[in-house]
């Protein structure tokens, strides 16, 4: 694993020429899942994150860190610009996002601002900076939440951002080219640190109230993600698969 | 897999075989006695089925229990077409497609129950459409029993988690299948508006169809359910609305 601060040209150029996929959040649950599984599949990856990676990734010379922060309105293109000159982009999973939880009423205008810049004004500048560079059969995958398609009590702003990015995919959708994609996954509640304090208060209704009658894990959101980005999602575009164990339709 | 000799259904049939499946294709086209396929190294076995006929539903997954002793994935697909302008519709073209649709799903469904209540990886994929979301002229009976999938799709995930089935289905959009080359030729399907409202601008190839079933069906879909799938190259969303 390259633990250097900051991605640099060489650094990434030293791997071999095989396809390079861009993690944001790469170091979060969900996001070091779906970095884990490219990693398995010989790619390079770059996790871009302001986390180091936890003490149990599996080291990797492919898995490239980069200190990234999603509120930082250079963030994104330094992160391109990092990129070797021939490397395009195959797969883009942009996993970074935060989840504040405030009743509506007492929201601040900054806490609404600083939600939306992390989980949907950082998707935007990172696509505009990536288009260049995408493949021609390039993957995108963003995510958005259940509460994106069925709002949150307390989450106003989190779920407005989400359902943000839904409406942002489906009209960058037109836009790509080729034979390039874009798709979101809608996870459900995931166990994770992210869903703690949610699971906490309310765990006991959330299970009742999904059909599978369990959590999921950020290796079954991984996985359709992967799913996603996979030659066997070639028709799959400007779709939501939500990956709650049957939450929504209950 | 009911459905599975044609189209979709056999692009579908072919990817479980290639992955090393076994695969029981309900077909009403196969011959009267079972068979089993020997090119296959036993691993295909083709039922004679008409999914309307409740008590012949019944019989086939009887078969296929004796055969391999249970089932872990069931595939809807299992179609026809009953294209008309509504007001002349004829009740028996309605009644077909919602019994094969939409009734021959539920049969298959209750006749697989107990065997995938047995199962510990068990997973319906049924298959709608994006006829199941849109408004199509002269595809009223389609329309109504591709959202009647959904509905069924939905109420099964719920019903069913309980007993570990997942049930969630694949809405495809225009595919590439000797059908849509048929309606094409004989002058009743223009593809050029389709592909120019379609993002990917293309037909799909019936094997992408059958890569998304299998992704449901498979252990990387474990919290997927009740979910419908759309594979149209993005033709629903129709962003371009305006132009």
């Amino acid at each position: 694993m390259n633990t250097n601060d900051q991605l640099t040209k060489s650094t990434l150029a030293m791997g071999s020429n095989s396809p390079v996929a861009v993690v944001t959040g790469g170091n979060g649950s969900i996001g070091r899942a779906v970095a884990e599984l490219f990693l398995g599949k010989g790619m390079r990856v770059v996790s871009a994150d302001r986390q180091p990676p936890p003490q149990d990734a599996t080291p990797s010379g492919n898995d490239l860190q980069m200190h990234y922060e999603a509120d930082d309105r250079e963030g994104a293109q330094k992160l391109v610009e990092a990129l070797p000159d021939d490397a395009a982009i195959q797969h883009l999973v942009l996993a970074a996002g935060i989840y504040p939880e405030r009743e509506f009423a007492r929201i601040s205008e900054v806490e609404w601002q600083d939600c939306l810049d992390i989980n949907l004004t950082a998707v935007y500048r990172l696509l505009i900076a990536a288009l260049p560079r995408l493949a021609p059969d390039a993957s995108i995958v963003l995510i958005s939440s259940i509460a994106g398609l069925r709002g949150s009590k307390g989450h106003a702003h989190y779920a407005a951002s989400k359902a943000g990015l839904l409406g942002l995919m489906r009209s960058v959708m037109w836009e790509l080219g080729g034979q390039r994609r874009i798709n979101t996954v809608s996870p459900g509640i995931i166990e994770n640190r992210m869903t703690q304090s949610l699971r906490d208060g309310a765990g006991a209704t959330i299970l009742t109230s999904t059909p599978l009658g369990r959590y999921g894990t950020p290796a079954e959101v991984a996985a359709v993600i992967d799913f996603l980005c996979s030659p066997g999602a070639s028709f799959v575009h400007g779709e939501n698969i939500s990956v709650n164990g049957g939450f929504y339709v209950n | 897999m009911t459905g599975g000799k044609s189209g979709i259904g056999q692009a579908c049939t072919d990817a479980l075989l290639d992955q090393g499946h076994r695969v029981a294709v309900l077909d009403i086209s196969n011959d009267t006695a079972p068979q089993i396929d020997s090119d296959t190294q036993a691993q295909l076995l083709n039922l004679r089925c008409d999914v309307r006929d409740r008590q012949a539903v019944f019989e086939a997954f009887a078969a296929v229990q004796d055969q391999w002793g249970g089932c872990d994935v069931l595939i809807n697909s299992a179609g026809i077409a009953r294209p008309g302008p509504s007001e002349t519709l004829r009740p028996e073209d309605w009644n077909v497609m919602v019994d094969v649709h939409l009734t021959g799903a539920m049969w298959a469904c209750q006749a697989a129950f107990p065997a995938l209540a047995a199962s510990d990886r068990a997973a319906i994929v049924n298959i709608s459409s994006v006829a199941g979301r849109m408004g199509m002229p002269h595809r009223a009976s389609y329309n109504a029993v591709k959202a009647g999938i959904e509905g069924l799709t939905r109420s099964l995930a719920v019903e069913w988690a309980p007993h570990g089935i997942r049930c969630n289905a694949v809405a495809p959009g225009y595919v590439d299948t000797s059908f849509t080359q048929l309606l094409e030729e004989s002058g009743q399907l223009d593809k050029a508006p389709i592909v120019s409202r379609t993002p990917l601008h293309r037909f799909a190839h019936p094997t992408e169809i059958a890569e998304s079933i299998l992704f449901l069906a498979s252990s990387a879909a474990s919290f997927v359910t009740g979910h419908t799938l759309v594979v149209d190259g993005g033709l629903t969303i129709d962003g371009a609305w305006y132009e």
